[in-house]
């Protein structure tokens, strides 16, 4: 547990800075929607100039656009990109800081097992992923609140909050991983942002919608809000296959970890 | 009496760069032992290896009959470590980097803390990013004594730490050994090996070349010898054997001595000496002039 909470404190700070800088962008483009939906007609004229590409990249569903919810699952996109670079980023430094601020000699010859470590440092990290899932969506439901008589519907709004804890958690897991199998890591941040932005570029060329296949290769695709919002439920394979990467990548992680060589300084 | 270290054929490879090769020494329970060799012998490579930092290429190593990879954690609940260089969380106060520290014990620690801040002058209120080199390395001594070990590991132990306090935290030392802990000491600096170890294993290049008791040592002080003097001045005269380095330039005599200071006195005894200099060798030039003639 004292690991737990040393991991917690030392992110508590790097996660509220990025919630609430996700949450402000957030609602600030939410704030929009009385104007989006005053001039309704305008915008869907407008939007379907876009390519379809385009819309879907953005997860623009012109349909969906006259709710309050249905507006928000375009932000999703926005606020996913975000919060994925954060995850990655806290799954990448969570060991890896340890190396690099030289701090794991201090660490790693305490009266506790590897595997006990990496599992608290790992539950630090979807602790401070669940914070920014419920602090992020308690400000966007509020203000759902706020922009409609009767607020958004409990089942949509429930997995989009699934949806999006569950992308945090495999970029994060992601970040964990890949920093194992770097020696030295002197930066997390390029690496947090290459991954990240190469994924979102994926996302662009998977939706075309002719071939499915290619969703499966960027995790930005597995879980569309236009689609959660309409059909009220999660594309089961691509669910099914954000848990097995996690799990895939978390269970990776700590045989490189146990057998990890920490030289000295 | 029980091994406190065994240490057996102990072999680390690092690809090209060398690591150490089949190093064997035991430390017995409740004795001070000395580690030392020239930087790059390979002495952090051992000590990493008996905390599970690294794991070997082959051979053994167990701490109190517990084998140094598979039983770290219980290992690690009777060792202190102090690293040559200490590195601790940012934003920290020191206070709370020791009790981060203790927590890991189960036991409380609180005044054992204090007792070594006291002795140390530390200041446990301050942050450890505003604090020097020095008060660092005290933090890491505080950290790695707190627990009441009963190994201590050292890894050049007194870099950093002022003459004063280097004798502070011998005297340490010499007290946690009395209360029965056993100390394992590395150094590049011979006379704080000679000023606290029982014993030491010598080792260069990766392997260990002789382990020694600190008695017979001591008969043999290594020292830098420059003289000045118009009369002529052979090797023998010193002993053959003890003398390594031997050069004449621009009137001075420079030689390497090793062996006891009163047969060097009696030799310099029937010399008429306008200047005579002796000073402590560093470890290098002990390691050139004796250490490779005996490989």
């Amino acid at each position: 547990m004292n690991i737990f909470l040393h991991e917690w404190n030392l992110h508590k700070k790097e996660t509220a800075g990025w919630t609430f800088s996700v949450l402000l962008i957030s609602v600030l483009m939410l704030a929009m929607y009385p104007l989006v939906n005053k001039d309704l007609n305008t915008y869907l004229t407008l939007l379907d100039r876009f390519p379809a590409q385009v819309k879907e990249a953005m997860g623009i569903v012109t349909s969906i656009l006259s709710t309050p919810l249905g507006y928000y699952t375009f932000i999703f996109t926005t606020g996913v990109l975000f919060a994925a670079l954060f995850g990655m980023n806290l799954g990448a430094g969570i060991l890896s800081r340890e190396t690099r601020d030289k701090t794991a000699d201090f660490l790693l010859t305490k009266p506790v097992s590897r595997t006990r470590i990496l599992a608290m440092k790992i539950f630090a990290g979807c602790a401070c992923i669940l914070a920014f899932t419920v602090v992020y969506f308690a400000g966007i439901y509020a203000e759902l609140c706020l922009l409609s008589d009767s607020g958004p519907d409990f089942q949509a709004f429930a997995l989009l909050c699934a949806a999006f804890f569950l992308t945090l958690t495999l970029f994060f897991s992601l970040g964990l991983f890949l920093s194992s199998l770097i020696k030295k890591l002197r930066s997390t941040l390029p690496l947090s942002f290459g991954v990240t932005l190469l994924f979102y570029g994926l996302s662009a060329f998977a939706v075309n919608g002719a071939d499915d296949k290619l969703r499966y290769l960027t995790p930005f695709q597995y879980f569309r809000a236009d689609r959660i919002v309409q059909d009220l439920s999660f594309e089961l394979p691509f669910f099914f296959l954000s848990l097995l990467l996690i799990f895939a990548l978390i269970g990776l992680t700590f045989p490189i970890f146990l057998r990890k060589d920490i030289h000295a300084v | 009496m029980a091994y406190a270290v065994d240490i057996r054929n102990l072999t680390k490879n690092y690809g090209k760069s060398r690591g150490i090769e089949d190093v064997s020494f035991q430390v017995l329970e409740g004795e001070i032992f000395g580690f030392i060799g020239p930087n790059g012998a390979g002495k952090s490579t051992t000590i990493r290896t008996l905390l599970a930092l690294i794991r070997p290429t082959s051979g053994s190593a167990t701490v109190f009959g517990l084998d140094c990879i598979a039983k770290a954690p219980e290992i690690a609940r009777r060792v202190g470590y102090l690293p040559s260089e200490v590195f601790y969380y940012d934003g920290m106060r020191v206070w709370d980097l020791l009790s981060y520290s203790a927590s890991f014990y189960k036991k409380d620690c609180s005044a054992k803390m204090k007792k070594l801040a006291d002795r140390l002058d530390l200041d446990l209120s301050k942050k450890i990013d505003d604090l020097s080199f020095g008060n660092k390395k005290k933090v890491g001594i505080v950290q790695g004594l707190l627990h009441d070990p009963d190994l201590i590991i050292l890894d050049e132990p007194t870099s950093g730490l002022d003459p004063l306090m280097q004798q502070t935290f011998f005297a340490l030392i010499r007290e946690e050994n009395a209360r029965g802990a056993t100390v394992l000491m590395s150094s590049h600096i011979l006379s704080e090996v000679q000023k606290i170890c029982g014993r030491v294993a010598i080792i260069k290049e990766g392997r260990i070349l002789k382990i020694e008791d600190m008695k017979d040592w001591k008969r043999s002080n290594f020292k830098r010898v420059t003289l000045e003097t118009d009369d002529r001045v052979e090797p023998i005269l010193f002993g053959e054997r003890n003398v390594g380095d031997f050069t004449f330039e621009n009137g001075e005599y420079h030689f390497m001595y090793r062996g006891e200071i009163a047969s060097l006195t009696h030799a310099l005894d029937g010399l008429s000496l306008s200047n005579l200099t002796v000073t402590e060798p560093d470890l290098e030039e002990v390691f050139l002039h004796y250490y490779t003639r005996e490989d």
